[in-house]
């Protein structure tokens, strides 16, 4: 199937992505040469702890880099458009329209002194030209696909008096309703409780495949990319050090990282038992170790490790793996 | 007569007063936690589950004494702390009982150091030299995996899972027979979450602490807890020993909560079908009558609506397996 991948464009292809921040002489290198590409109506996962560069390489994408960060390199193609050298007014016309991002407190992303209402209202007129009453109109429905059991009375609510669960579909439902391309969804289940994240995975993945969303999905939950993804990118100190297809990775997971993170994974079917953690933390992005950046932490190390950053290798058709355990492929 | 058990707590009830208006005017009660029995032995530990307002963390500061309880009683080491006076608290059992929290962050004082937090409690509660407090604090600090070179500096300078182990150091350095915590891994990622509860894990096994172990996430609490009580508006709905409680569950809330868990999968297998619970938990100053569940159980009949069911164990056995459900579910296991 894959057989030639540069006939079709794909929907994203992010090349070597480098989002830096501090002064030019010595970057913070917190997104550090990050290459993915998602296919139309795919759901990509992104896993890693935090400082990982994950959620920066969303907020990326998005032309959202914060404040004393920049782009540093690489490309960010939409549907073939490099997203990276636009300007301001043709990102925010993509921004909310084309590609849009849902985030883990959706208390902090819904602004507190507009109600549900006017807050979706205004990204229908804004992107769409809407009309007050189609607005209106459309708001309702979308509040009703995300679950509302009274949306019209929800128009007038203000954040503050919903529920997490209520605010992230109503979050949901804003970046869906200009029925966008691309979903970035960064941690969107993690401040939830347990039965509200599976409220809101289901009504992701139902609403995704209605109006042929792709979701980039931006998570440290490995059983939720388990069982949501068709692809995974596993990133450590703004590297990736694996991908694969999410049923390849979970059951023949090659990078030490990758073993590590899933020997942490807790399960409802395991009887009280040892964990086997990973020792240490992730290393600022200020101070990186030399070489392979997992070197410190790895069961696995040797005296290679240290000398250089491993390449990205292909193991197999769609998995890559950056270590020098797996020296196969080309590199 | 054997000694009595750690802790036994029975009928333990904490409502909060809802006041309003100019006057102050009590308008009603938030029910937090009503009915709520259990028992702890020395070297266990007991998980609680359930939504965020389930109640939770209002029992576990009932059981340490931070909020009086309504009624009840907390029988500890024998004796019934639920009424006992301050003063009779702090030379008796507040040393024993040690509690963390969820957010280490704000639970640590910003403008202390290391040596000065861990200290702190020794110096409240002992009559220690300063060179007998420096050689425990020493020790505890190792025992939690801190470098003692670290003793001063401030709580910003450690990371998310150092600073919870400040905290359990904290605690520790009391010797409690006791530790409550309070979604103690909630705020931490995967890797430290797994390096936490094996910290907790060797603990007990050496020094015989006793674990309330409070959290959201069933795995985790799969992974630590001898026994789990599964909590829905403040009152128990299941109590049971992990491994059954995990395999034969039979109130409709903990299947429900159990089916929500996601699970990591190697292979295309599906888990038994998920129940989405419609709707969100109802207001716990107005709960519903009949069972608090009715409103949300897929299986709620007309008795369910009109009596209260009491939480007893099932007919065919006694191994501490209890609920309260007019129609327990069957066919697991």
């Amino acid at each position: 199937m894959s057989g030639a991948p540069s006939t079709r464009v794909s929907l994203l292809e992010v090349r070597d992505l480098r989002t830096w921040f501090g002064p030019e002489a010595t970057p913070v290198r917190a997104v550090d040469g990050v290459s993915f590409t998602l296919e139309r109506r795919q759901t990509v996962a992104i896993v890693g702890e935090s400082g990982c560069g994950k959620s920066v390489t969303g907020l990326s994408l998005m032309g959202l880099v914060p404040a004393g960060g920049r782009i540093a390199g690489g490309a960010v193609r939409l549907d073939g458009t490099d997203l990276i050298g636009l300007d301001h007014g043709e990102m925010t016309r993509i921004r909310g329209r084309r590609l849009s991002m849902v985030f883990q407190e959706p208390m902090t992303s819904l602004n507190p002194l507009m109600t549900v209402g006017e807050q979706i209202e205004e990204m229908l007129r804004y992107h769409l030209s809407l009309s007050r009453r189609q607005a209106v109109e459309r708001s309702v429905e979308l509040l009703d696909a995300v679950g509302f059991s009274r949306p019209k009375r929800l128009l007038g609510e203000y954040p503050h008096r919903l529920s997490g669960g209520m605010r992230q579909r109503v979050m949901i439902a804003m970046a869906l309703s200009c029925e966008p391309e691309l979903l970035i969804a960064d941690e969107p289940t993690t401040a939830l409780d347990v039965t509200i994240q599976a409220q809101v995975l289901e009504l992701l993945r139902r609403l995704a495949a209605q109006v042929d969303t792709a979701v980039l999905l931006i998570t440290h939950d490995l059983a939720v990319v388990s069982e949501v993804a068709d692809h995974v990118y596993v990133m450590y100190a703004g590297l990736v050090v694996e991908s694969a297809p999410t049923r390849v990775l979970f059951s023949k997971p090659l990078h030490p990282y990758t073993q590590g993170l899933l020997a942490c994974v807790t399960s409802i079917s395991e009887s009280k038992r040892r964990l086997r953690p990973i020792r240490g933390t992730v290393p600022p992005p200020d101070a990186l170790p030399p070489g392979c950046r997992f070197a410190p932490r790895c069961p696995h190390a040797f005296a290679r490790c240290p000398s250089a950053v491993p390449g990205l290798v292909e193991v197999e058709a769609g998995h890559q793996v950056r270590c020098y355990l797996h020296p196969g492929g080309t590199a | 007569m054997s000694a009595p058990r750690l802790l036994e707590v029975s009928g333990l009830t904490k409502s909060f007063p809802v006041k309003t208006g100019l006057l102050q005017r009590t308008k009603g009660q938030v029910h937090a936690v009503t009915d709520v029995s259990f028992g702890l032995e020395r070297g266990r530990t007991i998980g609680i589950v359930g939504e965020s307002g389930s109640g939770k963390s209002t029992l576990a500061k009932c059981i340490v004494r931070l909020y009086p309880p309504t009624a009840g009683r907390i029988s500890f080491r024998g004796e019934d702390i639920a009424f006992m006076t301050e003063r009779r608290l702090r030379a008796d059992v507040r040393a024993r009982v040690q509690m963390i929290f969820q957010d280490p962050y704000s639970s640590l004082n910003p403008r202390h150091t290391l040596l000065s937090i861990v200290d702190e409690p020794l110096r409240v509660h002992h009559r220690l030299s300063a060179v007998e407090r420096g050689y425990r604090v020493d020790t505890v600090l190792e025992r939690v995996g801190l470098d003692p070179a670290f003793r001063r500096r401030r709580p910003h300078e450690f990371s998310g899972g150092q600073r919870q182990r400040i905290a359990i150091a904290r605690a520790l350095v009391l010797n409690p027979d006791l530790l409550v915590a309070d979604e103690p891994v909630s705020a931490l990622d995967v890797s430290i979450q797994a390096q936490i509860v094996t910290l907790m894990q060797d603990l007990q096994e050496e020094l015989g602490l006793a674990y309330i172990f409070i959290s959201h996430d069933l795995s985790v609490v799969r992974a630590i807890a001898d026994t789990v009580i599964v909590l829905y508006l403040g009152r128990i709905m299941e109590v049971a020993p992990a491994d059954r409680l995990f395999a034969c569950f039979a109130h409709p809330y903990t299947e429900a909560l159990l089916s929500a868990v996601p699970v990591v999968r190697t292979d295309d297998t599906k888990g038994p079908p998920r129940i989405i619970l419609s709707g969100d938990q109802p207001d716990a100053t107005d709960p519903p009558a009949g069972c608090v569940f009715h409103t949300r159980c897929p299986y709620a009949r007309d008795r369910c609506r009109n009596e209260v069911p009491a939480v007893r164990s099932l007919p065919d056995q006694d191994e501490g397996h209890r609920l309260a459900c007019h129609f327990p579910l069957t066919g697991q296991s």
